[in-house]
């Protein structure tokens, strides 16, 4: 018994460093005097946090409008996951519930859509969303990402598959219309799926830099990911520690939120995952 | 009073509504009246140049006249934004052919329940869901389905770089010259063999060695005896949580061969380092191992919520007949978490051919070759593609690729999906 | 079935705003013609009178947006105002560096959200010109010609049409750090078998010390050596796509002399040496020939108290070796709703006063003769350097096979350099691969 233990917890105490090694690293990097990434040490030589300062000064040199993309990320995210959790919700419920004609063509056709790379279609969407006047727009950004929610409903729609149908028939019974028995029976029973639902596709907002890319145009509407990347991917960028404190400010927010939401997160999995 | 259904149904072929101000429905005879003019006008007066514009694609594309000592610029056709705005006006002369259909059906549906004298029920529960669904399939039809389209049309046309960029210069249909030169043209058939037998090899590594890599770790925390399972838990969790663009472009400065930190500990050791990105071989490897520390969390986090699921009285049973924890993991664990967590690895299959971050963010595709065409070592189909439209300007062979890589997904996960419980049982579950 | 009509119509009356909204689009983006009769008139009014360009009054109402890269926002502050007092015109600045802004104005100026005046550097010009989205500099034509350096203004004309409004020149040089060649008072060696002997004594690769270091594996940082032997891409000054001379006698001898040099003073593989890492290097004293440009004279001057800049080494056969350049400048998107005024913001901002600010603030080496000859540039010990260098450079090919080298030079250089592979079968290999990627495009 006690080797084996003994070896398994060198084994995860390896683990462990492998998975919060290139993290450290980033945070340290972010507090490194100088421009650069390399460094002949792991422990900075000399700290400073000149480059946390620098995301939120005006800068003669440089336009780095790192609070409204923060403000404009978060607007992003918040606004799709409200939108997008209710369309995959609504989705999911109608395709769970009902047995209708045509839904398991419908079944399918979703499945097949979900598989479709989504950068492929930036170049419709963006003349599509330039038609309608709305280039360069972060609600266009949420209208791009609620539109594509449905898609993602088969882990909700293997979660509602084990609520049972009495709830909803003796609900019925009592004259209860569809929309009162999925508001006040199958929602509140759906925390954990929609917890789960919400957080990857806030997560999903928050990362994101293809769409963002192809559809914010102007510098002040950018989204973190996007303002990110533009510091780095230039011919003559030199401002990787720079890049290492914006990042950590990126990183924090959603990594405490999924730690504090972790349950959620294995609730969400395992029933897609088991169901769907 | 016989033919009420038939009557009814033929007035609304003569015109929408008709049937049903019959059929005294007054208001819902009224506005399918003004929708049936409305759509007529709209395909008549503003949606007809659409159409025909699908067609030709534009007959003179924009161009300079000079005027005394000034250029001015003529904007011609847009080939591109023809093509999209008439896949547009097909899909509302489609929609507006549904709508008239569904108004004869309900003209005789209606008749003849008249007829019948039997009560107008409300089809509510048929109904219902098509509510519910209505709002997300327009999403779905505006941003998913259009521009599959418009990609798929692209492959027929000859839009790429240099000859044929609009707004200059008109883009043409070529039929199916796109896909000859795919699979005849030796620099563009060699680079599709490759990278596609590539991403294959990619996709069942990658989806392997994270799922099993997943219930090995969740396997070793669950032991009995280890104690702070919930740190290990939030440890590992780790890597899923910071975002990838983030973790990846750090990975790609950590793998530096020579000034990475990575191969400075091997030297630290005596040892010379491996060539992790920049060697092709080495550089697969590293994107499957550096995929792994991203995926496994997920698999891991799957399975230890499975294992919670376990009856306990199947523990139980077999300690009462005295087995051995191996036995116990071998007839009872293994073989109800595989088999919980089996439809996932189709997911984590066609969700890691589509894996576009892990390969531009860690190599961008490099080492670059010159065996292919635009492409480097490690690049999936999908970073092909994004190289060959963002880069290359070749749209039309990505657009040609594009389809090839979905059918084959397609079909791929319909295939598999038929055999899953979700397809078959679901209706058995409750 | 009524909520299904509903939801039917929903989707068609957003269907037919959309193409409504097309028509739209469509007036919008043929507007520009019919919104500036004033250009017209003046236009049409111009041959008359002996072309001077006060005729040429920027259009009512008229708002210019500019694209410039964001590390230099100062100048374009300071033009706009100067603009401003000028023509009362305001001037909306947006961050889109000269480097991805033609490809950007490609999908943008059709669309409407292009920018009116935008740098950008001359090697993409030719894909420009193909789509049709840049107005050609006619209003200020002979200004530009006059008053710019030939080569500059050679680099922004294609058929004999000048497009661009030059701003400044780029080319790559060496800077040295003084206090490593103590031995020889602070002067690197001139020429390569030199800075070979130097790297013998001072290479260390433990300690990471390295003598000499460019990045390897791009093609725009190696050609130097290519074209010093007398190695083209493209023929007749790079307008020629179907002659590549990438395979040519001196591409080939330039190809060995690069396949050795990795043993000699530079062991490290191709694709590991990153600007950052060069620059972090050279910023800590480990490196002591930095092959960069202008653009980094003055980050380099805060680190090293004692900085030099020279031309690259002389090449073993006695021959100097000749860099790409780039030529930066304005152009005038051709959907610009203010042609006029955008033309007159592009002559404002590429003039002798705003190119002589560009160098008192960014070092930025001016394509403009008087500036490049006034004392202040000549005098500057990097600045100077830097000109002399672009004298003996090669400005990049700008015709759209380019696409093809750029496809293919890390991958025909990473075999030289990291595989050793045999110059005369890679260096012919690049050729037909690139010659396969121009067919291929066809």
């Amino acid at each position: 018994m006690k080797p084996r233990l003994l070896f398994s917890y060198a084994l995860l105490a390896l683990i462990a460093v492998a998975c919060i090694y290139p993290a450290l690293w980033t945070v340290l990097s972010s507090f490194r005097v100088g421009n650069s990434l390399f460094s002949d040490h792991f422990i900075p030589t000399a700290w400073t946090l000149d480059h946390y300062r620098d995301l939120f000064r005006e800068r003669a040199d440089r336009s780095i409008p790192y609070a409204s993309w923060y403000w404009n990320t978060l607007k992003v995210a918040t606004a799709s996951m409200m939108l997008g959790t209710l369309i995959q919700l609504l989705t999911a419920y109608s395709i769970s519930r009902f047995r209708f004609k045509g839904r398991k063509a419908m079944m399918m056709l979703i499945l097949i859509l979900g598989m479709f790379p989504g950068f492929l279609s930036i170049m419709a969407v963006f003349i599509i969303l330039n038609t309608i006047d709305l280039l360069d727009s972060i609600w266009a950004l949420v209208l791009v990402y609620s539109a594509g929610a449905a898609l993602g409903m088969f882990v909700a729609k293997g979660f509602f598959d084990t609520i049972p149908r009495s709830l909803e028939e003796a609900a019925r019974i009592d004259g209860a219309s569809h929309m009162s028995i999925f508001m006040r029976i199958i929602l509140p029973l759906s925390r954990p799926i929609i917890t789960y639902i919400s957080l990857t596709t806030f997560a999903g907002a928050w990362v994101d830099f293809i769409f963002a890319r192809a559809i914010l145009r102007t510098p002040e509407n950018w989204t973190l990911a996007v303002g990110l990347w533009n510091i780095i991917d230039s011919y003559n960028s030199t401002e990787f520690t720079l890049f290492a404190a914006g990042c950590v400010l990126v990183a924090v927010p959603i990594t405490l939120l999924f730690m504090y939401t972790q349950r959620f997160l294995v609730d969400g999995l395992t029933a897609g995952a088991s169901k769907g | 009073m016989k033919h009420r259904a038939a009557t009814a149904g033929w007035l609304s072929v003569i015109c929408a509504g008709l049937g049903q101000l019959y059929n005294r429905q007054y208001v819902k005879g009224l506005s399918f009246i003004l929708v049936y003019a409305a759509g007529i006008y709209a395909i008549a007066a503003k949606l007809t140049p659409h159409l025909k514009g699908i067609v030709t694609l534009g007959e003179q594309g924009q161009h300079l006249v000079k005027v005394g000592k000034v250029y001015k610029n003529v904007p011609g056709d847009h080939s591109i934004f023809m093509m999209i705005y008439g896949v547009l006006a097909i899909l509302v002369v489609l929609l507006f052919l549904l709508f008239y259909a569904l108004n004869i059906r309900d003209a005789v549906v209606v008749g003849r329940r008249k007829q019948s004298g039997s009560e107008l029920r409300v089809l509510n529960s048929s109904v219902f869901p098509w509510l519910l669904l209505s709002v997300p399939m327009i999403g779905v039809l505006f941003f998913t389905i259009m521009p599959i389209v418009f990609t798929s049309l692209i492959a027929f046309t000859n839009y790429a770089s240099p000859n044929h960029i609009p707004p200059k210069n008109l883009v043409d249909w070529v039929g199916f010259a796109t896909f000859d030169k795919l699979f005849n043209m030796n620099v563009w058939s060699n680079t599709f063999v490759g990278v596609l037998s590539w991403t294959i090899v990619w996709a069942i590594l990658a989806t392997v060695t994270c799922y099993f890599g997943g219930i090995l770790v969740a396997l070793l925390i669950n032991q009995q005896g280890i104690r702070f399972k919930g740190i290990w838990r939030m440890l590992f969790i780790i890597p899923y949580a910071i975002p990838q663009f983030v973790s990846l472009l750090i990975m790609k400065n950590l793998l530096n061969e020579k000034f990475g930190p990575i191969n400075q500990y091997f030297r630290y050791f005596g040892m010379e380092g491996l060539p992790w990105l920049n060697d092709p071989f080495w550089a697969k490897v590293s994107v499957i191992v550096v995929n792994m520390w991203i995926g496994i969390p997920v698999s891991m986090i799957l399975v230890m919520g499975i294992l919670t699921t376990i009856p306990k009285d199947l523990y139980e049973a077999a300690d009462v007949d005295g087995a051995t924890a191996w036995a116990k993991f071998r007839n009872i664990t293994m073989p109800y978490v595989l088999f919980a967590t089996a439809p996932i690895l189709i997911t984590q299959f066609v969700g890691n051919i589509n894996n576009f971050n892990v390969i531009f963010l860690l190599t961008g595709g490099n080492p670059a070759t010159m065996k292919y065409n635009n492409a480097g070592e490690t690049d999936l189909l999908v970073t092909w593609l994004y190289k060959l439209t963002l880069d290359f300007n070749q749209y039309n062979i990505a657009a040609a690729v594009s389809i090839l890589l979905f059918l084959f997904i397609a079909a791929a996960a319909i295939v598999m999906f038929r055999r899953t419980r979700s397809f078959n049982e679901e209706d058995m579950i409750q | 079935m009524k909520k299904v009509y509903a939801s039917t119509m929903l989707t068609m009356a957003l269907l037919l705003s959309a193409c409504g909204g097309a028509n739209n689009g469509n007036n919008a983006s043929s507007s520009p013609s019919a919104s500036s009769p004033a250009a017209t008139e003046s236009a049409s009014a111009a041959p008359s009178e002996e072309a001077g360009e006060e005729e040429y009054a920027p259009e009512e109402g008229a708002k210019l947006v500019v694209w410039y890269s964001a590390s230099e926002k100062a100048l374009i502050d300071e033009a706009a105002k100067a603009f401003k007092e000028k023509y009362g015109i305001d001037i909306e600045y947006q961050d889109v560096g000269p480097d991805k802004s033609i490809e950007k104005m490609i999908t943008d100026a059709p669309a409407g959200v292009g920018a009116d005046v935008f740098l950008a550097v001359h090697d993409r010009l030719g894909s420009a010109v193909q789509a049709g989205v840049v107005l050609p500099n006619d209003l200020h034509e002979e200004e530009s010609k006059a008053n710019n350096s030939d080569k500059s203004v050679e680099a922004w004309a294609i058929d004999g049409q000048l497009y661009g409004y030059p701003m400044s020149v780029e080319t790559t040089a060496v800077f040295y750090n003084k206090d490593l060649f103590a031995d020889t008072n602070g002067e690197a060696p001139k020429d390569w078998n030199g800075v070979i002997e130097f790297a013998k004594k001072f290479n260390d690769v433990k300690a990471q010390k390295y003598a000499y270091m460019w990045e390897v594996g791009n093609g725009y940082w190696s050609w130097g050596l290519f074209g010093g032997y007398g190695g083209y891409v493209f023929g007749k000054d790079g307008t020629d796509g179907s002659d590549i001379g990438l395979n040519s006698a001196g591409s080939v001898e330039a190809a060995q002399f690069f396949g050795s040099l990795k043993d000699q003073i530079l062991p490290i593989k191709a694709a590991d040496i990153k600007s950052d890492i060069k620059t972090s290097l050279f910023n800590e004293g480990k490196l002591a020939m930095n092959v960069s440009g202008p653009w980094q004279t003055g980050e380099f001057k805060k680190s090293i108290a004692n900085l030099g800049v020279m031309e690259y080494p002389t090449l073993p056969n006695g021959k100097p070796m000749m860099p790409f350049s780039g030529v930066k400048g304005f152009l005038v998107n051709a959907y610009s709703q203010y042609p006029i005024a955008a033309k007159l913001f592009a002559e404002l901002v590429s003039s002798e006063e705003f190119q002589a600010k560009n160098f008192e603030l960014f070092g930025s080496l001016p394509s403009n003769k008087n500036v490049a000859a006034s004392d202040k540039v000549s005098s500057d010990p990097f600045a100077s350097v830097f000109l002399k260098q672009f004298d003996n450079s090669t400005p990049m090919p700008k015709i759209a096979e380019m696409n093809a080298f750029w496809a293919t030079h890390e991958a025909a250089l990473a075999s030289l350099w990291n595989d050793k592979a045999d110059p005369q079968a890679t260096m012919d290999d690049w050729a037909k691969k690139v010659k396969d990627a121009i067919a291929s495009a066809q």
